[in-house]
């Protein structure tokens, strides 16, 4: 990066220029947001010169003062390790789950901005869900698998994984609990009893899975994907390999069923379509994202997270370089690019209706156990110009 | 053994072969595996464990782990295959170090090259590429490897060449090259010989006649998960480096028939020159194509489906089918497969990579490689990449941080844990000060037992961590209900849940007799907490109301099954009689509401400790000599409570405590599991005041954030009442051994009458054999230790015990069961074992020539074979430690020197027969300290051991004090100076050189803190090993003849 004092004077000018040609931001006061809105609309994409040199400056910024659009804010008695993951609740955008490496799952009411209740676990956990608005699920490094009464902050362990659980998912088509490990195995759940509803092999560790209607998307280690039919499980419905090169980071599947959303640690993204005929396999692309470019070295981030807007299905990506992407997968276009995040973006969600994004920005220690800048959740309003696929 | 072996022998197709050879241990127990495949999580676990390694190392020798990952992988994957991931880890391994020159030259890191080329289909490359790069051109096993690959080939010449070349660079060990390269060259010439003698023209090799396995047939995987090849063979298979020259290679296959084919032989018909390793300009090594399941350029119309099917992502489309059925052999099955729907044409279309687009890491490598030439990155990952990939089986960030936190957590786990001892040994201290108070005390008074039992539970409580300390939480409530005497019955581990019930009942009996005497407030007060604690029994507040209390009372118990039906009665008449006693000690607590806040008032909580931990009847026993007692335990009580005083309301023992624990503390899950001992500690709390214990006991444990389960409690529940008791008594250990089958073991005899009367000179004959009773070495009232002979001349020694219990016996074979073929090294290798209905007969067998003690008595030990001695019993002890046995009785007097007939093969001097004091810490497993062991009793007074010290402790003592006897003849005094015990004395050592050994070696053996006992010894036996070291054999020979000719 350059040195602080060199890019000073160039900041106001490029302020005044901004000014000029409503081009670019710093600050991120109302107006700005607005002109960066219009920005948007109109050019829809800034080159990626722009961008890097843009998010070097916003990111010295941002980190001290900042945040203070209308349209975003930071949620309050954060965790205090990082975050492994944010679930809106199923029926409201009130109320956000949010697991962490501090051994908690917090509930959070969004619109209150304040914490409504915590849970433990004995070691860090790796993910939760919702199971109803009323119910938490969770699991992570202590192999338990948790389930929590929101209504009466009691919880019961569920059963057990023999590695940490890395994913827990619900599927409401079918009414189970999906759970991933680095046991190699997905474990299937009945929330009403709770009790254990069969345990299925995988050939690698799992890293990532992804519920689309009654079908099951797992994502493990050495690249690899299968397809399971939920109410069949007797056998794989597919196994497939993942198009990208390098280590899968996140799958999600679209609100429409229709396909899933493949994140690579070393960013990339891919859609993919779950139908396997060849018309529709033909549709499937990957492109490039997260890097950023210094010095003619293109840097290349992990895509960590993934969330689909439900209504839209469009979907947002948060890589390790601090941005957070909006996609539209139809027709290929990135529709918006926040700003740079002060860290690493761990986990995204969408809430249920579409009007809410939670970002998490939290370090992964994917670059060693360093110091790095606070991990905090980010909650932003998005509108319909952000997330809409532009009709051509 | 012989069907283990013959396991072996089937499996032989399925092992591959490794130049160090195998351990037929580890060969056995992989083979094992394999088969129940129940281990398969246990290897996982192993082989995560390394991943992990791999990547968390931080030390200067990253190679080391590899190496042992490697060797690792090749003893638990005797079968090798695509399971092993053995080329890929050799790959990362070769290519990880390939930039460290300083590795070059590693004898593991050449090995590990040489692994890898010979896992490829053309080693010679690889030789060529690291002589080139210069890997390995120092070390001799580089070279054999080299020209033995040569020499597979028949092609002598070069193999000769490479020998001369590596003599020429001074490969290292020489000798070992040299002595390679004559058997070479005694191989070639025997050859030649050899084919003069036929004449070169023999058609018919002498290979070819012998028998061999079913040619042509492949050896196909069977099975989804394993890679096992069926067993066909015909005949010896004829390994080829066995044979050396390999001239004969192709006839092996062609059985006999004439319809030879030629090959064309480069090696033959080139006839180089003298061989001259030309400098190789590679960047990177060759290609590895010794890769499974890779796509060979071959016609199309025989391709099979490729095998690996498994996970239907490969890729290959089945050509057009060939218009005739190829004939399959009945045997040849294909592989079974997951039932898999899909189309393999949609498969194509599902795996987006293209199959052709093989990536090769060593491809990429050497990308990499001039990349860094060319000094020129497009492209920068940002993140840790070489930690995820940098092991066999890639990593998410996840993993590596779940790494770095359980490594963490591991630490400040231990941090506790020392913290933790620290207060303990502090605790232990005064408390033996106090102990030792007592016993004077005690010598006055009758009451003295009971007052020290009293001590041992607060001590243990106390002492213990956390899940003990709450097991002794619901002890206690067992003792409640116990002593009410609600069931005859024992309260037993697995019914904790209805023992809990029960205590509850016995609890609301109480309150409702309570009620009498006590004031309605308090009363009602202490009511609302225990409602809110145990909402399941909202009725009893309203029983409590009702002037005749009991009667409600019986209604609620009625559902709970007969039994407890039947409790409240008894209990109702074991309580009145005592009444004024159990009112006055909780109605006093009420009235000081904190006990231990006014230390004063401490008799209170000291009397319902008493109140819990003794039988009702020892009531008025116990009020005579409470002043002292209670003295004492007051002193007890404000220890704890300083230790504690970091908990909060520790020693609070009014109700509104559990209200204050039921406060959202803990975490839920701790609740959770806690909750079963809660309600055992309200209910004692209510009934008595030792409640205050249990909740302190139950808060501590939450302390130390360990969940334990219901069974995990109440078994170590029995800990208080066990440890009052020699766990070395009679009693104990026929309790013990009534848990196991010795009637199972061979060489078991029951006899009916009475023990005969042995004397010296005496011949038995319980059994079969009739043996003769030589000279007893060891006495004792209760048994004797004599020499004997069996008729056929075999010597053994005869254990004469009057109690009926087969102790020795059972130690022994347990031994010889837990070491396998190590026990003989220093314990008897066979024993029998003849029970009387009054005593026992032990016989052993072995050839000793009497006690350590006799001939220390007869010469004094020059100090290196003292030494020596003492390495023995380090090793000697550290192998009984493995088996979890502790002797409990070592000294010259019960130690053996063995004949020198008696082992012919030099491996130990040392023997041990008698096993009165020992310990089997598997049976006895709750014996958690030396307390009641008689051999710890001195040391004890002492204050070396203190009564939460582990059992292990008192052989270390054992091992110390023989030590200092064998050096000094006489025994240790110990001083502590700067909290560690040290030998009073000054050691007068033939050699003063040796002197700080010695010194060591004492402070080491007797201040062993918190390290097991096991690494003690080995570090101990390897500081002894380092200083006496000058040929172990020698002294051994040398004391041999030095007890000869005692």
């Amino acid at each position: 990066m350059s040195s602080i004092s060199e890019d000073r004077p160039k900041d106001g000018e490029d302020k005044q220029n901004n000014s000029a040609k409503k081009k670019t931001r710093t600050v991120f006061s109302r107006s700005q947001v607005y002109q960066l809105e219009s920005t948007f609309d109109m050019k829809r994409y800034l080159s990626s010169s722009e961008r890097a040199c843009l998010a070097s400056r916003i990111q010295r910024n941002s980190t001290t003062n900042t945040m203070t659009g209308s349209n975003e804010f930071k949620l309050n008695q954060g965790p205090e390790d990082s975050i492994s993951a944010v679930k809106f609740s199923p029926s409201t955008a009130q109320f956000l789950l949010v697991s962490s490496w501090d051994s908690t799952v917090r509930l959070y009411d969004v619109g209150g901005n304040s914490m409504r209740m915590k849970y433990q676990h004995l070691a860090p956990v790796l993910d939760c869900a919702f199971y109803d608005p009323t119910h938490a699920w969770s699991g992570g490094l202590d192999m338990q698998l948790k389930t929590h009464d929101l209504n009466t902050d009691q919880d019961t362990i569920v059963g057990t994984h023999d590695a940490p659980i890395r994913c827990v998912e619900f599927c409401p088509e079918v009414n189970v609990m999906v759970t991933g490990s680095w046991d190699r195995s997905v474990r299937l759940w009945d929330p009403r009893t709770p009790c254990n509803a069969g345990t299925f092999t995988q050939p690698e560790k799992v890293y990532t899975l992804s519920v689309a209607g009654d079908r099951l998307i797992v994502g493990t280690a050495g690249r690899r994907v299968l397809v399971w039919d939920l109410r069949n499980m007797g056998y794989v419905q597919q196994r497939r390999e993942s198009s990208l090169k390098y280590q899968t980071r996140c799958i999600r599947a679209f609100p429409n069923k229709q396909g899933y959303v493949l994140s690579s640690i070393e960013g990339r993204v891919a859609v993919e379509y779950l139908d396997p005929s060849l018309e529709v396999q033909k549709k499937k692309y990957a492109f490039k994202c997260h890097r950023l470019k210094e010095n003619g070295i293109e840097q290349v981030y992990p895509v960590n997270a993934i969330s689909f807007h439900s209504v839209h299905n469009t979907f947002a990506t948060g890589g390790s370089d601090g941005f957070v992407n909006i996609w539209d997968p139809f027709n290929k276009k990135r529709l918006c690019q926040f700003h740079r995040y002060p860290t690493s973006i761990a986990s995204l969600a969408f809430s249920n209706d579409g009007s809410t994004l939670a970002i998490a920005s939290s370090y992964m220690q994917e670059q060693g156990d360093i110091s790095h800048p606070e991990d905090a959740i980010f909650i932003r309003q998005v509108t319909d110009a952000e997330t809409k696929p532009k009709s051509t | 053994m012989a069907e283990g072996e013959a396991e072996w022998e089937l499996c032989k197709e399925n092992i591959q072969p490794l130049r160090q050879g195998r351990a037929i241990s580890a060969l056995h127990q992989a083979l094992n595996q394999q088969q129940e495949g129940s281990s398969y999580a246990a290897i996982q676990q192993h082989k995560q464990a390394f991943e992990s390694e791999l990547r968390m190392y931080n030390g200067d020798d990253p190679l080391d782990v590899w190496d042992r990952y490697i060797r690792w992988t090749q003893q638990t994957y005797p079968q090798g295959g695509k399971e092993s991931n053995l080329s890929v880890l050799l790959e990362r391994a070769v290519m990880r170090f390939a930039d460290e020159k300083s590795y070059y030259n590693d004898i593991r890191y050449v090995n590990l090259w040489i692994k890898f080329a010979e896992n490829s289909t053309d080693p010679l490359d690889f030789y060529t590429y690291m002589h080139g790069q210069g890997i390995g051109i120092m070390q001799a096993a580089f070279y054999i490897a080299w020209s033995e690959e040569f020499e597979k080939r028949g092609n002598s010449k070069r193999a000769d060449s490479i020998y001369q070349e590596g003599i020429k660079c001074g490969a290292e060990p020489c000798d070992k090259l040299q002595q390679y390269h004559k058997s070479f060259q005694a191989r070639v010439s025997r050859q030649v010989m050899l084919n003069m003698a036929d004449g070169v023209g023999e058609e018919e090799s002498p290979e070819a006649e012998l028998p061999q396995r079913t040619s042509l047939v492949d050896l196909k995987y069977r099975g989804k998960k394993k890679a096992v090849v069926p067993i066909n063979r015909t005949g010896s298979s004829v390994s080829h480096h066995s044979r050396g020259l390999n001239l004969q290679l192709p006839a092996t296959t062609h059985n006999g028939q004439n319809s030879r084919i030629m090959v064309f032989d480069e090696n033959k018909a080139a006839a180089p020159g003298p061989f001259q390793p030309r400098p190789e300009q590679r960047m990177a090594p060759p290609v590895s194509r010794a890769k499974e399941n890779e796509l060979v350029p071959e016609k199309w119309t025989n391709v099979k489906m490729p095998q690996k099917s498994r996970y239907g992502d490969s890729v290959v489309v089945p050509p057009s089918k060939p218009n005739f059925q190829p004939y399959v052999e009945e045997s040849d099955q294909p592989p079974a497969v997951t039932p898999c729907k899909i189309n393999p044409a949609v498969n194509t279309v599902l795996s987006a990579r293209k199959p052709s687009k093989e990536e090769n890491p060593l491809e990429r490598l050497q990308e990499q490689q001039q990349q860094q030439v060319a000094g020129q990155t497009h492209e920068q990952s940002m993140y840790c990449k070489e930690l995820l990939f940098s092991g066999a089986t890639e990593f998410s960030f996840e993993e590596l941080r779940a790494e770095r936190y359980r490594k963490k957590a591991a630490q400040e786990m231990e941090e506790k844990v020392t913290e933790l001892r620290r207060v303990k040994d502090e605790l232990r201290r005064q408390i033996e000060e106090k102990e030792k108070l007592l016993l004077e005390k005690s010598q006055e008074t009758d009451a003295g037992h009971q007052a020290q039992d009293d001590v041992a539970e607060s001590d243990a409580m106390d002492c213990l961590p956390g899940p003990s300390s709450m097991a002794h939480g619901s002890t206690i409530g067992f003792k409640v209900f116990d002593v009410s005497g609600a069931s005859s019955s024992q309260t037993y581990p697995p019914e904790v849940y209805q023992d809990i019930t029960s205590a509850e009942t016995t609890t609301r009996l109480e309150m409702t007799m309570k009620k009498g005497a006590e004031s309605k407030a308090v009363l009602s007060s202490m009511f609302g907490e225990g409602v809110s604690c145990q909402p399941s029994f909202e009725e009893t507040p309203m029983a409590v109301t009702k002037p005749s209390a009991r009667k409600p009372l019986c209604a609620i118990l009625r559902p709970q099954g007969d039994e407890l039906a039947t409790g409240p009665s008894l209990q109702n008449d074991g309580l009145d009689g005592i009444e004024p006693l159990n009112e006055d000690a909780i109605i006093g607590s009420y009235r000081n509401k904190t006990l231990c806040h006014i230390p004063d008032d401490t008799c209170d909580f000291a009397r319902a400790a008493q109140l819990a931990s003794t039988p009702f009847s020892g009531g008025p026993s116990h009020r005579s000599c409470s002043n002292m007692e209670s003295g004492m335990s007051e002193d007890l009580c404000t220890v704890t409570a300083n230790t504690l005083k970091d908990i909060p309301n520790t020693m609070c023992a009014q109700p509104d405590f559990e209200a204050a624990l039921r406060v959202k503390k803990l975490s839920p899950i701790q609740e959770a599991s806690l909750e079963d001992a809660l309600y055992s500690g309200s209910s004692a709390s209510s009934s008595s005041l030792n409640g205050a214990s249990c909740l302190r006991a139950i808060n501590l444990s939450s302390k130390l954030e360990l969940g334990h389960s219901d069974t995990a409690q109440t078994h170590k529940a029995n800990i208080g009442e066990t440890e009052m008791e020699d766990p070395t008594s009679e009693n104990v250990r026929k309790q013990v051994l009534d848990k196991i089958d010795l009637s199972s073991i061979p060489n078991f005899h029951k006899k009916l009458g009475p023990l005969p009367d042995v004397n010296e000179h005496d011949v038995l004959s319980p059994g079969d054999e009739a043996f003769v009773i030589l000279s007893g070495f060891i006495r004792s009232e209760s048994y004797m230790v004599h020499f004997g002979q069996t008729e056929s001349c075999e010597n053994i020694v005869v254990k004469v015990d009057h109690h009926a219990i087969p102790w020795d016996f059972y130690i022994n074979s347990h031994l010889r069961n837990r070491l396998g073929s190590d026990s003989h090294k220093y314990f008897s290798d066979q024993s029998r074992c003849f029970l009387y209905e009054d005593g026992c007969i032990s016989l052993s067998w072995g050839h000793y020539q009497g006690t350590l003690q006799d001939c220390l008595v007869r010469s004094p030990l020059p100090e290196n074979v003292a030494a020596l001695l003492v390495i023995e019993l380090l090793e000697m002890v550290r192998m009984m430690h493995s088996c979890h046995l502790v002797h409990g009785d070592l000294r010259p007097d019960t130690l053996l020197l063995r004949h020198r007939e008696g082992c012919e093969q030099v491996e130990s001097i040392l023997g041990i027969v008698d096993f009165s004091h020992c310990l089997d810490l598997d049976l006895q497993c709750e014996v958690a300290s030396v307390l009641r062991h008689p051999g710890a009793q001195a040391f004890l007074k002492q204050g070396v051991l203190s009564s939460s010290s582990s059992p292990y402790q008192i052989d270390l003592l054992g091992i110390a004090e023989t030590a200092h006897i064998l050096l000094e003849k006489r025994s240790m005094q110990l001083v502590l100076k700067d909290s560690e015990w040290e030998l009073a004395g000054v050691l007068e050592v033939a050699s003063r050189n040796h002197d700080d050994v010695w010194h060591k070696f004492f402070r080491k053996i007797l201040n062993p803190g918190s390290q097991p006992s096991i690494v003690v010894l080995s570090e101990l036996q390897q500081l002894m090993k380092k200083h006496f070291n000058h040929s172990i054999e020698d002294e051994l020979e040398f004391i041999h003849e030095y007890s000869q000719c005692l």
